[in-house]
């Protein structure tokens, strides 16, 4: 089970996860976020789930990513 | 006092949710109910139960067809919290920080997002129209109408975006996708059949698998406009400046 391509796949979605939890900066906990789902949704297809990965992409990825942007903006770029 | 009942309550909770926990079948084990009879039922007759080749639009449609129905309502909930919380702005066109921005829009980004918007939506056409037989469906179409419309308020500014899709339209547009909803999830209960199975029992039975897919066909419609009209308010809804106030510190 564990192919090349996973073990990528997971480091990359652990790394992603845990800056987005951890970084100062939130436009770039945001894309990391963004770039979490994305990863995620590449894990989706290869789990052979392609409903959940068009929906991962398409709406945790590019529209809610736009949604935190948005209020990033609006507020405060830094964490307290 | 209050702490040590605080953490009495907290411990005999934890307890009592633990052990109901632990009698919860063993995960992922074959020999679970789910994977003994649910998912086998589904794999077999699902396409002949539900009417749909896509396994995961027959579960969503038709035997968890409450669930979507459930997930519907609060969509349009949250939709009506954030219209009461942040306001409608139907009277006029808003102004958004977007559009005082320092940085231009370059040539090249206009032109990608003319090139991209088109195609976005004949793909989100396409997953919603062929979502009953192929991976796809009513929510993955209109997350991607809705891109689409983030794409076109940010190529274009805001102004435009809204004088293209005024607040009365998309008013409409969300009232009529969820008013079908219903009504065709009520169209069998007159005949006699059960909610949300899309059955007209008073018809002939050579029609019934015609009647069916059109049903399931609105219903893919009625969600996938209502999700894309859902994330275009909350855009706009986001991004809308009140005329009074400062909007200096903002950036």
């Amino acid at each position: 089970m564990l192919q090349p391509l996973n073990i990528v796949l997971l480091a990359l979605l652990i790394i992603t996860a845990l800056v987005a939890c951890l970084h100062r900066n939130l436009l770039v906990a945001v894309v990391m976020l963004s770039a979490f789902s994305l990863t995620m949704g590449v894990m989706w297809v290869m789990l052979r789930a392609p409903d959940l990965a068009l929906a991962e992409v398409v709406a945790v990825g590019v529209v809610s990513t736009v949604f935190f942007v948005v209020t990033v903006f609006r507020t405060e770029r830094r964490e307290e | 006092m209050k702490k040590v009942l605080a953490v009495l309550f907290i411990s005999a909770l934890a307890v009592l949710l633990l052990y109901v926990a632990a009698l919860l079948p063993p995960m992922g084990d074959a020999d679970n109910p789910t994977n003994r009879q649910v998912v086998p039922r589904y794999l077999e007759q699902g396409e002949q139960e539900a009417g749909t080749r896509n396994i995961v639009a027959a579960v969503v449609f038709n035997y968890r067809g409450y669930d979507t129905m459930g997930e519907v309502a609060i969509f349009s909930a949250a939709l009506a919290g954030i219209f009461a919380v942040v306001g409608t702005g139907r009277r006029r066109i808003g102004r958004a920080l977007i559009d005082e921005s320092q940085v231009k829009f370059s040539f090249v980004s206009g032109t990608a997002a003319v090139l991209l918007i088109p195609l976005m939506i004949v793909f989100s056409l396409y997953i919603i129209i062929y979502g009953l037989d192929l991976p796809g469906g009513g929510f993955q179409g209109g997350a991607t109408i809705g891109a689409a419309a983030i794409l076109f308020t940010a190529a274009f500014g805001f102004p435009r975006a809204q004088e293209r899709i005024p607040h009365h339209a998309r008013i409409i547009l969300e009232s009529a996708a969820i008013g079908g909803f219903f009504l065709v999830g009520t169209a069998g209960v007159i005949g006699g059949a059960s909610f949300l199975t899309y059955i007209l029992p008073s018809l002939p039975s050579e029609v019934q698998a015609t009647v069916r897919t059109v049903m399931l066909f609105v219903l893919q419609f009625g969600i996938g406009i209502k999700v894309g009209v859902i994330c275009t308010s909350i855009l706009f809804a986001l991004l809308r400046e009140e005329e009074t106030e400062d909007v200096e510190h903002a950036c």
